[in-house]
């Protein structure tokens, strides 16, 4: 589960080569992190169809922001803080788009009468998937972040540059909604 | 601190109550606390049957989580997209350089305009002797240049010297209200002419001068018919008269 903690100095020393311009190290450290990323960005925007365009948007930030790394947190801890942003600039821009895309499919009753079917089915066969849509994307990020990366509390809270107790009040709230979609599902 | 202090140290703390204890049970399930906040949630659990049911709930949940399918990219993909990200930094490192040099050439170019001016330290007699010099050597081209632009347009006004020939050799003629028609044939037979057009609402007629060739003709046509006491006003024609006024006479 913590794939990333192990890896700070080999991190910390790639990132100490991209502030020279290497862009052989920049690569590194992408392949290191491509995956993890992409399964974080996907967590917290719902959205598989921008992911390659997310993790090009956070690792470009790596390589023109390398020198404002100040290895007071772990390089994951950085990377994932830069994709946080990132991935919530997506989500904004994205619920736009859906409002828009919404308004224009509106009259079209036969698209979502479809869209609820392929959910319900989707609820049936996994429910933690979609019950974590229904999350906002805060939320989301700090169970990925606790569940999936195995963070403690107070690097997330680093991470998504917020208090201790803000993560642990997301979490709650997460856990209470998750409890009740859950309920519901089983109903 | 010995760990019976240790004990001793968590039972004491504030933060032993069950609202605090069950914010730490997600991160007790992924073994991120530190030693003293295990102890305390671990002591909590002997006695708590609800922070017990709660952490299988967050087991399972963890479990989900972590064992979750997620497609992992082939390396091609990876490589495809790193390709995309080199050709992102290099057309920001080429749109920075470029940046860079117009930043420099308008701050040179600035600078430079910038050391001229400041760097004129003649005195003001001296300035003012250039500018009448640079003014005396620029008015002869304006004056030059303004007559050039008169002739081509043939502009005058009615006090000039010299009447504009028009291509027809037509007069502006205003008569007195009282006057006899016989009089005013008389008159124009006397100065050769005969009326193409009028009157107008302002009572203006047009009148063509028979044999006339050039400007002074007209003049002196023109002084003529002011002499008269039928004519209250002769003028040069130009375009004031309208070709479809009919003459009533």
């Amino acid at each position: 589960m913590e794939i990333t903690v192990d890896h700070s100095k080999r991190d910390a020393a790639l990132i100490a080569r991209i502030c020279m311009a290497d862009q052989k190290a920049l690569e590194m450290l992408y392949r290191h992190y491509y995956n993890q990323l992409g399964r974080f960005i996907t967590r917290v925007t719902v959205r598989e169809d921008i992911i390659d365009e997310v993790i090009n948007d956070v690792m470009f930030v790596v390589w023109e922001k390398a020198s404002t790394y100040d290895n007071n947190c772990k390089p994951s801890t950085w990377i994932f803080g830069i994709a946080y942003n990132k991935a919530r600039q997506a989500v904004r821009d994205s619920t736009r788009i859906h409002e828009e895309s919404l308004n224009e499919l509106e009259e079209d009753n036969s698209l979502f009468e479809e869209f609820n079917d392929n959910l319900k089915q989707l609820e049936m066969t996994d429910w933690i998937t979609p019950a974590l849509a229904e999350l906002s994307a805060d939320q989301r990020a700090v169970i990925e972040l606790t569940y999936f990366q195995g963070l403690p509390y107070n690097e997330i809270a680093v991470l998504m540059n917020c208090p201790e107790n803000t993560v642990k009040t997301r979490m709650h709230h997460a856990r209470k909604k998750l409890a009740t979609i859950l309920t519901e599902t089983s109903n | 601190m010995s760990y019976a202090n240790t004990d001793k140290y968590i039972l004491n703390t504030p933060y032993n109550s069950h609202k605090d204890i069950i914010q730490l049970l997600p991160w007790h399930v992924n073994n991120s606390l530190n030693r003293v906040e295990s102890k305390r949630v671990e002591n909590h659990l002997k006695d708590c049957i609800i922070c017990q049911e709660e952490i299988l709930r967050l087991q399972h949940l963890a479990y989900l989580i972590a064992n979750e399918t997620y497609e992992i990219s082939s390396e091609s993909s990876i490589k495809d997209n790193f390709s995309m990200l080199e050709n992102r930094i290099k057309i920001n490192s080429e749109n920075q350089k470029s940046h860079n040099i117009i930043s420099k050439i308008s701050q040179k170019t600035f600078g430079f305009r910038m050391g001229k001016i400041t760097d004129i330290s003649l005195p003001k007699p001296a300035l003012a002797m250039a500018a009448t010099v640079f003014i005396s050597l620029l008015l002869p081209r304006l004056e030059f240049n303004s007559t050039a632009d008169l002739s081509a347009t043939q502009f005058q006004t009615l006090s000039s010297s010299e009447i504009a020939v028009v291509s027809k050799n037509t007069v502006r003629v205003i008569f007195l209200d009282d006057s006899q028609k016989m009089d005013i044939n008389n008159l124009l037979s006397s100065v050769n002419g005969h009326i193409t057009s009028g009157p107008t609402e302002q009572g203006e007629y047009a009148i063509s001068i028979d044999g006339v060739l050039n400007a002074n003709n007209v003049k002196n046509v023109i002084e003529n018919l002011k002499k008269n006491s039928n004519v209250l006003f002769a003028e040069p024609a130009y375009t004031t008269l309208t070709s479809d006024n009919n003459c009533e006479c």
